[in-house]
């Protein structure tokens, strides 16, 4: 090769090269307070834990025992056991085995997750009631004679039903990616030793899902923690009722504070508990070969039995629930829609656009923070801003509003504006609290885009001259624009299903799709709430469907 | 004239490690020069590589580029500011971005025209004839290891950075484009700093190699001299094959139990020292009974075929368990065959324990 080169001399500096301090650095500056604004509401209920109580203390304190805490344990074993049984047989069965239909059930089987736990809730109050299809069909065409309910869900074990029907998909989803991705040579090499496909699952499979499955649970028993709307509908005592009950009824910020405070205890038992088992032992093998196992092809009636299994999963998690609700939205259709509704539609939607874009460029800030901060311990300081996930609505609800209204009145008595309140009155709460609780799906998901990117792209850059901030533009945010776009959906729809927070910390008056189908059903108008709670099911079949086709794409 | 690149003390020690990663480098790098960081890997050639890009911040010591300090205490020059170019290991190209945009990325403050034709200019000079408006994903890991070059060398540079350039080639690739990169760099005659775990490239293409180990450094010198005189068994052993047999000094030479070597060298008789030399430094002596001072004697204990040669060791014909030395021969012999050789220019080597 003929090589006629310029001579690149450079040697000679001509500019003085400045030195700056190699932690100062505005990125981390930024993060470090995003991470104390957004730590705000757990440190609030620290420092209630070991304050005197409230007023109305006498009338809460002995229910933690004898009720709320009762209550929440029997419902999170009951969840965990029947989300692991039914999330874990469905994950086999669609990735070990070939049965008709197996395509189209597989991801079917991740549409009850686009159910809020309480809108399921009505759904099946409304399918078992008197007036309700089961009953008409018996009285009608069976000519059976019943008074009273079919079968009472209005409590302990109905409850444990309906979560565990829409929060299973967490742990089939985990379970699948486990199954799927472990090595086929580790499932061929246990077949090879003769073990049956039965004994493979019980020996080999399972046990190297564990984390995942540990995952999918964890994920699954901080719902119900989360939940309000079902356990309020069901008139069940969990901790969440608890903190409502002393804020809406009695009043008693520092009661529902203190209550809050207990039940942060226990979830941070639960991470633990959940870190704990995890270790530092690796389950996934070390090869890295990820080949999809090959799938069993049964006897064609063995086939139809694991169809009709998987369907019937379906029908009860996502099909007649769905129906129901359906049917009901076009009865009332002419009733419920008009000018107020299409309000709360547009506002619903605008909140949800307007937090998730706050979200994710707080997640985009702290996690690129991490990228050029060269702080090894960056890394993990920041991971603390996701631990919001964990942290049950109604818990950050009562840990932001005690600092914001002390905030607001120590601000009237400096500055009196009109007697009015700044931060109380208006969104600011609601999109504080946002932040804090769906601060993990941002950061998930953004997290994802920059370690697919890898960081010599960002070196890269910085090595041709352009600072940390051009670099963020020029090469880093185009590069994960599908995770940012990831992200603003996630947290998008999560937005739109909340329901604790909103209840707790919107202004008066205001309503968003969840909140006014929780009205609504709780005022006995369950068949109108069905229009809401349409739109909010069919806003999360969205993400759903994506999650499914990226965890396909990537075996 | 100074020094490009002066690294005084360097120092460095991740979290959680249980050593440093670097410790204590003092190294200088001239004008015009290729020095090349050598080592196993883990050895912490990257860490001090990425150190001087700016990437990394020592704990200890200073940097100094062209007589400026850009690295001490606290302090440093952001990588930005440097100007020193880089090539990474997986190149690092901007998926996102056409070969033009690449190269083009790093100028700044010229119009479009000159834009295009520096990039022109540099992509010619790297050897890539493609279409620039392609993109990364439709190269070959060759073609995508010489947009990664042009990128860095489009800015004009101070120093060039070359971190494991030929991991990611198939063996044959690989001595082409080691070939091609040399001429490069010496037709532009920029400051190279390369690093390598393959020490055939350190060798070729480096005007001065550096072997770390453990973060320390071992050597540092002349390909030449590191390969003939090793400062120890590490270096020797990383270099290639090498053989050590004991001796006992005498009069005008060396009694060892292959036979008895004349030579000059008069070595300190302090410590324990060894007769040391490469396997190509013996030569066989093909006429039988052809007597001769300097004349040595060994049986074949293995003969082992390595394709372009043959490797046989040798064991002493009187029985001396403990001494043995490796040839490489051009055919086979069988065990127990009886060898005559002599062995150029031999030295002796203090190794200590290592």
């Amino acid at each position: 090769m003929e090589v006629t080169a310029p001579r690149l001399d450079c040697s000679v500096i001509k500019n003085r090269l400045k030195k700056r301090y190699i932690w100062w650095n505005g990125w981390v500056f930024a993060a470090v307070l995003l991470l104390l604004v957004v730590c705000t509401p757990v440190f609030t209920l620290l420092t209630h834990l070991v304050s005197s109580p409230g007023t109305h203390w006498d009338q809460v304190g002995p229910k933690i025992l004898d009720s709320y805490l009762k209550d929440t344990l029997i419902l999170l074993v009951g969840v965990a056991f029947f989300t692991f049984l039914l999330g874990t047989s469905s994950a086999w069965l669609v990735s070990s085995y070939e049965f008709p239909g197996r395509k189209y059930l597989e991801w079917l089987l991740i549409l009850p997750m686009a159910f809020p736990s309480y809108m399921m809730a009505y759904s099946y109050i409304g399918i078992l009631e008197y007036t309700g299809p089961v009953h008409s069909f018996l009285r009608n065409s069976l000519g059976w004679e019943i008074t009273g309910p079919l079968i009472d869900l209005m409590n302990l074990p109905g409850g444990i039903f309906i979560f565990s029907i829409t929060l299973f998909p967490y742990v089939y989803l985990f379970a699948r990616t486990s199954f799927v991705s472990s090595s086929r040579e580790i499932q061929d090499a246990a077949a090879l030793l003769g073990a049956s496909p039965v004994r493979t699952f019980f020996s080999v499979a399972l046990p190297m899902a564990r984390p995942a499955l540990a995952g999918g649970i964890a994920l699954a028993s901080m719902e119900v923690l989360n939940d309000y709307g079902t356990v309020k509908y069901f008139g069940l005592n969990t901790f969440t009722t608890g903190i409502f009950r002393a804020w809406l009824t009695l009043g008693d910020l520092d009661s529902a504070i203190k209550l809050a405070a207990i039940l942060t205890t226990l979830v941070l038992a639960l991470l633990w508990m959940e870190y704990y088992q995890r270790g530092n032992k690796r389950w996934s093998s070390k090869s890295g070969r990820t080949v999809p196992p090959h799938r069993i092809c049964p006897s064609k009636p063995v086939q139809w039995v694991f169809t009709g299994v998987c369907l019937l999963i379906v029908l009860l998690g996502f099909l007649f629930p769905f129906s129901q609700l359906v049917y009901w939205a076009i009865k009332t259709a002419h009733k419920v829609i008009d000018a107020s509704f299409g309000m709360i539609v547009v506002k619903s939607f605008s909140l949800a656009a307007g937090s998730s874009v706050l979200i994710v460029f707080m997640a985009i800030v702290l996690l690129y923070a991490v990228r050029v901060s060269g702080m090894h311990g960056m890394r993990y300081v920041t991971r603390i801003a996701s631990l919001g996930y964990a942290i049950p609505g109604a818990v950050i609800a009562v840990g932001i509003m005690a600092p914001v209204i002390g905030f607001d009145k120590w601000l009237l008595r400096v500055a009196p504006l009109d007697g009015k309140l700044l931060l109380s009155s208006g969104l600011f709460m609601l999109l504080f609290a946002y932040l804090v609780r769906f601060m993990a799906v941002g950061y998930n998901a953004i997290d994802t885009g920059f370690q697919k990117a890898g960081k010599d792209i960002n070196d890269a850059s910085r090595m041709l001259g352009f600072n940390t901030w051009h670099t963020l533009w020029k090469v880093d945010l185009p590069l994960i624009r599908k995770s940012i776009a990831a992200a603003l959906l996630s947290v998008f729809v999560d937005v739109i299903k909340e329901l604790p927070l909103t209840l707790i910390l919107r202004p008066f008056n205001f309503h968003t799709l969840a909140t006014k189908a929780f009205d609504m059903a709780t005022n006995e108008q369950i068949a109108e709430s069905a229009n809401a709670s349409l739109i909010v099911i069919l806003t999360g079949i969205l993400p759903v469907v994506l999650l499914n086709r990226i965890i396909r794409k990537s075996h | 004239m100074p020094p490009v690149l002066e690294l005084r003390n360097i120092a460095k020690t991740y979290p959680g490690g249980h050593r440093r990663a670097v410790d204590a480098i003092s190294l200088e790098v001239e004008k015009g020069e290729i020095l090349s960081l050598v080592g196993e890997s883990g050895s912490g050639k990257t860490t001090l590589l990425r150190i001087i890009a700016g990437l990394e911040h020592p704990d200890e010591g200073s940097l100094v580029l062209s007589g400026q300090v850009i690295t001490e205490g606290k302090k440093a020059v952001p990588p930005h500011k440097r100007n020193i170019g880089m090539v990474f290991q997986d190149y690092a190209l901007f998926p996102h971005m056409t070969i033009a945009e690449n190269v083009g990325f790093g100028l700044k403050g010229y119009s479009p025209t000159e834009k295009k034709k520096i990039i022109e200019e540099t992509l010619a000079l790297t050897g890539l004839e493609e279409n620039l408006s392609r993109y990364p994903h439709q190269l070959s890991g060759g073609q995508q290891q010489r947009v990664a070059l042009a990128r860095a060398l489009a800015p004009r540079p101070n120093i060039l950075l070359l971190d494991e350039p030929f991991s990611n080639l198939d063996t044959v690739l690989h001595d082409r484009i080691r070939e091609d990169l040399h001429k490069i760099l010496k037709a532009t005659g920029i400051t190279t700093i390369l690093v390598t775990h393959h020490t055939r490239d350190a060798l070729s293409m480096a005007d001065k190699v550096a072997v770390i180990y453990r973060g320390q450094l071992l050597q540092a010198d002349t390909p030449r001299t590191i390969y003939r005189n090793p400062v120890s068994g590490y270096v020797a052993n990383l270099f290639g094959k090498f053989s050590c047999i004991p001796y006992q000094t005498a009069v005008d030479g060396f009694k060892t139990p292959f036979g008895f070597i004349r030579s000059e060298l008069r070595p300190a008789s302090s410590s324990q020292t060894w007769l040391f030399f490469r396997p190509e430094q013996v030569k066989i002596v093909n006429e039988p009974n052809a007597p001769g001072p300097d004349i040595l004697e060994g049986v074949v204990a293995s003969s082992v075929f390595l394709g372009d040669y043959h490797r046989i060791v040798l064991k002493p014909t009187s029985d001396d368990p403990a001494s043995q030395l490796t040839i490489h021969a051009d055919v086979s012999y069988t065990p127990g065959t009886i060898l005559r050789f002599y062995i150029d220019k031999v030295r002796t080597v203090d190794f200590g324990n290592a």
